[in-house]
Protein backbone atom coordinates (compact mmCIF):
# COMPACT_ATOMS: atom_id res chain seq x y z
CA UNK A 1 0.00 0.00 0.00
CA UNK A 2 1.23 3.44 -0.78
CA UNK A 3 2.09 5.39 2.40
CA UNK A 4 1.41 8.70 0.66
CA UNK A 5 -2.30 7.97 0.58
CA UNK A 6 -2.46 8.30 4.38
CA UNK A 7 -2.91 11.62 6.13
CA UNK A 8 0.28 13.56 6.99
CA UNK A 9 -0.10 13.00 10.74
CA UNK A 10 -0.24 9.25 10.20
CA UNK A 11 2.61 9.32 7.65
CA UNK A 12 4.81 10.79 10.41
CA UNK A 13 3.69 8.27 13.01
CA UNK A 14 3.55 5.04 10.97
CA UNK A 15 6.48 3.42 9.36
CA UNK A 16 6.38 1.38 6.18
CA UNK A 17 6.38 -1.86 8.13
CA UNK A 18 3.56 -0.83 10.40
CA UNK A 19 1.54 0.23 7.41
CA UNK A 20 2.14 -3.10 5.78
CA UNK A 21 1.22 -4.88 9.01
CA UNK A 22 -1.93 -2.84 9.27
CA UNK A 23 -2.64 -3.54 5.67
CA UNK A 24 -2.14 -7.25 6.20
CA UNK A 25 -4.32 -7.18 9.25
CA UNK A 26 -7.00 -5.34 7.39
CA UNK A 27 -6.80 -7.77 4.55
CA UNK A 28 -7.13 -10.68 6.95
CA UNK A 29 -10.03 -8.90 8.61
CA UNK A 30 -11.72 -8.39 5.26
CA UNK A 31 -11.10 -11.95 4.28
CA UNK A 32 -12.61 -13.16 7.54
CA UNK A 33 -15.59 -10.87 7.12
CA UNK A 34 -16.10 -12.07 3.56
CA UNK A 35 -15.74 -15.66 4.67
CA UNK A 36 -18.28 -15.13 7.45
CA UNK A 37 -20.63 -13.40 5.07
CA UNK A 38 -20.23 -16.20 2.57
CA UNK A 39 -20.80 -18.80 5.28
CA UNK A 40 -23.93 -17.07 6.49
CA UNK A 41 -25.06 -16.72 2.87
CA UNK A 42 -24.37 -20.43 2.33
CA UNK A 43 -26.34 -21.31 5.40
CA UNK A 44 -29.21 -19.09 4.26
CA UNK A 45 -29.16 -20.56 0.79
CA UNK A 46 -28.89 -24.06 2.24
CA UNK A 47 -31.95 -23.44 4.40
CA UNK A 48 -33.81 -22.01 1.46
CA UNK A 49 -32.71 -24.90 -0.72
CA UNK A 50 -33.74 -27.35 1.93
CA UNK A 51 -37.11 -25.67 2.19
CA UNK A 52 -37.38 -25.67 -1.60
CA UNK A 53 -36.44 -29.34 -1.79
CA UNK A 54 -38.94 -30.14 0.94
CA UNK A 55 -41.66 -28.24 -0.89
CA UNK A 56 -40.69 -29.91 -4.18
CA UNK A 57 -40.68 -33.26 -2.41
CA UNK A 58 -44.09 -32.66 -0.89
CA UNK A 59 -45.38 -31.48 -4.27
CA UNK A 60 -43.92 -34.49 -6.00
CA UNK A 61 -45.27 -36.74 -3.26
CA UNK A 62 -48.79 -35.36 -3.65
CA UNK A 63 -48.47 -35.64 -7.43
CA UNK A 64 -47.16 -39.20 -7.09
CA UNK A 65 -50.05 -39.98 -4.76
CA UNK A 66 -52.45 -38.65 -7.39
CA UNK A 67 -50.71 -40.65 -10.11
CA UNK A 68 -50.67 -43.81 -8.01
CA UNK A 69 -54.35 -43.38 -7.19
CA UNK A 70 -55.16 -42.86 -10.87
CA UNK A 71 -53.10 -45.91 -11.88
CA UNK A 72 -54.69 -47.95 -9.09
CA UNK A 73 -58.16 -46.86 -10.17
CA UNK A 74 -57.38 -47.66 -13.79
CA UNK A 75 -55.96 -51.06 -12.90
CA UNK A 76 -58.89 -51.78 -10.61
CA UNK A 77 -61.35 -50.92 -13.41
CA UNK A 78 -59.44 -53.19 -15.77
CA UNK A 79 -59.44 -55.97 -13.18
CA UNK A 80 -63.20 -55.54 -12.70
CA UNK A 81 -63.63 -55.85 -16.46
CA UNK A 82 -61.45 -58.95 -16.49
CA UNK A 83 -63.48 -60.44 -13.61
CA UNK A 84 -66.77 -59.68 -15.40
CA UNK A 85 -65.46 -61.21 -18.62
CA UNK A 86 -64.24 -64.26 -16.73
CA UNK A 87 -67.57 -64.65 -14.94
CA UNK A 88 -69.46 -64.29 -18.23
CA UNK A 89 -67.25 -66.91 -19.85
CA UNK A 90 -67.60 -69.13 -16.82
CA UNK A 91 -71.38 -68.87 -16.72
CA UNK A 92 -72.27 -68.78 -20.42
CA UNK A 93 -69.25 -70.14 -22.27
CA UNK A 94 -68.66 -72.98 -19.84
CA UNK A 95 -72.36 -73.85 -19.84
CA UNK A 96 -72.37 -73.93 -23.65
CA UNK A 97 -69.22 -76.01 -23.70
CA UNK A 98 -70.73 -78.41 -21.17
CA UNK A 99 -73.89 -78.83 -23.27
CA UNK A 100 -71.78 -79.38 -26.37
CA UNK A 101 -69.65 -81.95 -24.56
CA UNK A 102 -72.73 -83.81 -23.31
CA UNK A 103 -74.18 -83.86 -26.85
CA UNK A 104 -70.88 -85.14 -28.24
CA UNK A 105 -70.66 -87.94 -25.67
CA UNK A 106 -74.32 -88.85 -26.28
CA UNK A 107 -73.67 -89.00 -30.03
CA UNK A 108 -70.57 -91.09 -29.49
CA UNK A 109 -72.51 -93.57 -27.33
CA UNK A 110 -75.22 -93.78 -30.04
CA UNK A 111 -72.60 -94.51 -32.71
CA UNK A 112 -70.87 -97.05 -30.48
CA UNK A 113 -74.18 -98.86 -29.88
CA UNK A 114 -74.97 -98.73 -33.61
CA UNK A 115 -71.65 -100.36 -34.35
CA UNK A 116 -71.69 -102.89 -31.52
CA UNK A 117 -75.38 -103.80 -31.73
CA UNK A 118 -77.06 -102.90 -35.06
CA UNK A 119 -80.72 -101.90 -35.15
CA UNK A 120 -81.50 -104.92 -37.38
CA UNK A 121 -80.19 -107.30 -34.71
CA UNK A 122 -82.26 -105.61 -32.01
CA UNK A 123 -85.37 -105.76 -34.22
CA UNK A 124 -84.76 -109.46 -34.98
CA UNK A 125 -84.31 -110.24 -31.29
CA UNK A 126 -87.50 -108.40 -30.33
CA UNK A 127 -89.38 -110.16 -33.15
CA UNK A 128 -88.12 -113.53 -31.91
CA UNK A 129 -89.16 -112.67 -28.39
CA UNK A 130 -92.61 -111.50 -29.49
CA UNK A 131 -93.07 -114.57 -31.70
CA UNK A 132 -92.07 -116.82 -28.82
CA UNK A 133 -94.60 -115.20 -26.50
CA UNK A 134 -97.32 -115.43 -29.21
CA UNK A 135 -96.48 -119.09 -29.77
CA UNK A 136 -96.61 -119.79 -26.04
CA UNK A 137 -100.02 -118.15 -25.82
CA UNK A 138 -101.23 -120.19 -28.81
CA UNK A 139 -99.97 -123.40 -27.22
CA UNK A 140 -101.84 -122.63 -24.04
CA UNK A 141 -105.02 -121.69 -25.98
CA UNK A 142 -104.89 -124.80 -28.26
CA UNK A 143 -103.73 -127.10 -25.44
CA UNK A 144 -100.71 -128.24 -27.40
CA UNK A 145 -98.29 -129.61 -24.87
CA UNK A 146 -95.01 -131.46 -25.22
CA UNK A 147 -96.72 -134.88 -25.59
CA UNK A 148 -98.59 -133.59 -28.63
CA UNK A 149 -95.34 -132.33 -30.08
CA UNK A 150 -93.72 -135.82 -30.21
CA UNK A 151 -93.08 -137.38 -33.62
CA UNK A 152 -95.49 -140.32 -33.30
CA UNK A 153 -98.35 -138.12 -32.16
CA UNK A 154 -97.59 -135.77 -35.00
CA UNK A 155 -97.87 -138.67 -37.46
CA UNK A 156 -101.13 -139.79 -35.86
CA UNK A 157 -102.49 -136.27 -36.09
CA UNK A 158 -101.42 -135.99 -39.73
CA UNK A 159 -102.92 -139.41 -40.47
CA UNK A 160 -106.16 -138.48 -38.72
CA UNK A 161 -106.28 -135.23 -40.63
CA UNK A 162 -105.78 -137.02 -43.98
CA UNK A 163 -108.47 -139.54 -43.05
CA UNK A 164 -110.85 -136.75 -42.09
CA UNK A 165 -110.14 -135.02 -45.38
CA UNK A 166 -110.69 -138.18 -47.44
CA UNK A 167 -113.87 -138.97 -45.52
CA UNK A 168 -115.19 -135.50 -45.99
CA UNK A 169 -114.48 -135.80 -49.72
CA UNK A 170 -116.29 -139.15 -49.92
CA UNK A 171 -119.15 -137.65 -47.90
CA UNK A 172 -119.42 -134.83 -50.39
CA UNK A 173 -119.45 -137.32 -53.26
CA UNK A 174 -122.12 -139.40 -51.53
CA UNK A 175 -124.29 -136.41 -50.79
CA UNK A 176 -124.07 -135.42 -54.45
CA UNK A 177 -125.12 -138.95 -55.49
CA UNK A 178 -127.94 -138.83 -52.94
CA UNK A 179 -129.20 -135.62 -54.39
CA UNK A 180 -129.13 -137.07 -57.88
CA UNK A 181 -131.02 -140.17 -56.69
CA UNK A 182 -133.59 -138.03 -54.93
CA UNK A 183 -134.09 -135.93 -57.97
CA UNK A 184 -134.35 -138.66 -60.61
CA UNK A 185 -135.60 -141.85 -58.87
CA UNK A 186 -137.08 -141.41 -55.38
CA UNK A 187 -139.29 -138.38 -56.05
CA UNK A 188 -140.92 -139.81 -59.24
CA UNK A 189 -141.43 -143.18 -57.53
CA UNK A 190 -143.03 -141.53 -54.54
CA UNK A 191 -145.29 -139.43 -56.69
CA UNK A 192 -146.46 -142.46 -58.70
CA UNK A 193 -147.16 -144.55 -55.60
CA UNK A 194 -149.03 -141.66 -54.03
CA UNK A 195 -151.18 -141.28 -57.13
CA UNK A 196 -151.89 -145.05 -57.11
CA UNK A 197 -152.82 -144.99 -53.43
CA UNK A 198 -155.05 -141.97 -53.93
CA UNK A 199 -156.90 -143.80 -56.75
CA UNK A 200 -157.42 -146.84 -54.48
CA UNK A 201 -158.86 -144.68 -51.69
CA UNK A 202 -161.27 -143.03 -54.13
CA UNK A 203 -162.58 -146.46 -55.30
CA UNK A 204 -162.97 -147.57 -51.72
CA UNK A 205 -164.90 -144.40 -50.88
CA UNK A 206 -167.33 -145.07 -53.80
CA UNK A 207 -167.83 -148.69 -52.69
CA UNK A 208 -168.65 -147.64 -49.14
CA UNK A 209 -171.08 -144.99 -50.31
CA UNK A 210 -172.95 -147.54 -52.51
CA UNK A 211 -173.33 -149.88 -49.55
CA UNK A 212 -175.19 -147.19 -47.63
CA UNK B 1 -88.40 -87.12 -23.30
CA UNK B 2 -87.99 -87.57 -19.53
CA UNK B 3 -85.86 -90.64 -20.16
CA UNK B 4 -83.59 -88.66 -22.50
CA UNK B 5 -83.12 -85.94 -19.90
CA UNK B 6 -82.28 -88.60 -17.32
CA UNK B 7 -79.68 -90.02 -19.71
CA UNK B 8 -78.17 -86.54 -20.20
CA UNK B 9 -78.10 -86.05 -16.42
CA UNK B 10 -76.18 -89.31 -16.13
CA UNK B 11 -73.71 -88.15 -18.80
CA UNK B 12 -73.24 -84.87 -16.87
CA UNK B 13 -72.58 -86.86 -13.69
CA UNK B 14 -70.16 -89.04 -15.67
CA UNK B 15 -68.20 -85.92 -16.73
CA UNK B 16 -68.21 -84.62 -13.13
CA UNK B 17 -66.92 -87.95 -11.85
CA UNK B 18 -64.17 -88.02 -14.51
CA UNK B 19 -63.17 -84.48 -13.50
CA UNK B 20 -62.96 -85.57 -9.86
CA UNK B 21 -60.96 -88.68 -10.89
CA UNK B 22 -63.71 -90.81 -9.34
CA UNK B 23 -63.47 -93.49 -11.99
CA UNK B 24 -65.70 -96.04 -10.22
CA UNK B 25 -68.63 -93.61 -10.17
CA UNK B 26 -67.84 -92.55 -13.76
CA UNK B 27 -68.00 -96.20 -14.88
CA UNK B 28 -71.35 -96.60 -13.09
CA UNK B 29 -72.91 -93.52 -14.72
CA UNK B 30 -71.60 -94.39 -18.20
CA UNK B 31 -72.93 -97.94 -17.92
CA UNK B 32 -76.31 -96.61 -16.82
CA UNK B 33 -76.42 -94.15 -19.74
CA UNK B 34 -75.59 -96.91 -22.24
CA UNK B 35 -78.28 -99.14 -20.68
CA UNK B 36 -80.83 -96.32 -21.02
CA UNK B 37 -80.02 -95.87 -24.69
CA UNK B 38 -80.23 -99.63 -25.33
CA UNK B 39 -83.56 -99.80 -23.49
CA UNK B 40 -85.03 -97.01 -25.60
CA UNK B 41 -83.90 -98.75 -28.79
CA UNK B 42 -85.41 -102.07 -27.67
CA UNK B 43 -88.67 -100.30 -26.78
CA UNK B 44 -88.79 -98.69 -30.21
CA UNK B 45 -88.18 -102.07 -31.89
CA UNK B 46 -90.79 -103.81 -29.72
CA UNK B 47 -93.45 -101.25 -30.63
CA UNK B 48 -93.24 -102.33 -34.29
CA UNK B 49 -95.95 -104.88 -35.21
CA UNK B 50 -94.84 -108.49 -35.71
CA UNK B 51 -96.63 -108.92 -39.09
Amino acid sequence: MNKNLLPKELQDVLTEESVSVIETALKEKVELSVEAALTSQDELYAEKLEELVTRIDSDHTSKMHTVVEAVDKNNANKLVQVIRKYETELNEGASGFKDQLVESISGYIEEYIDEAMPVAAIEEATKNKTAYSVLTNLRSVLAVDSSLMSESVKEAIVDGKSQIMSLSLSLQRLSKRMNILKKHIIRPALSSSLSRKSQDTAIRKLFILRKF
Amino acid sequence: MAKESTTKTKIVKFIDAISDKNYAAANKYLQSAVNDKLESRIKQAAEKPLF
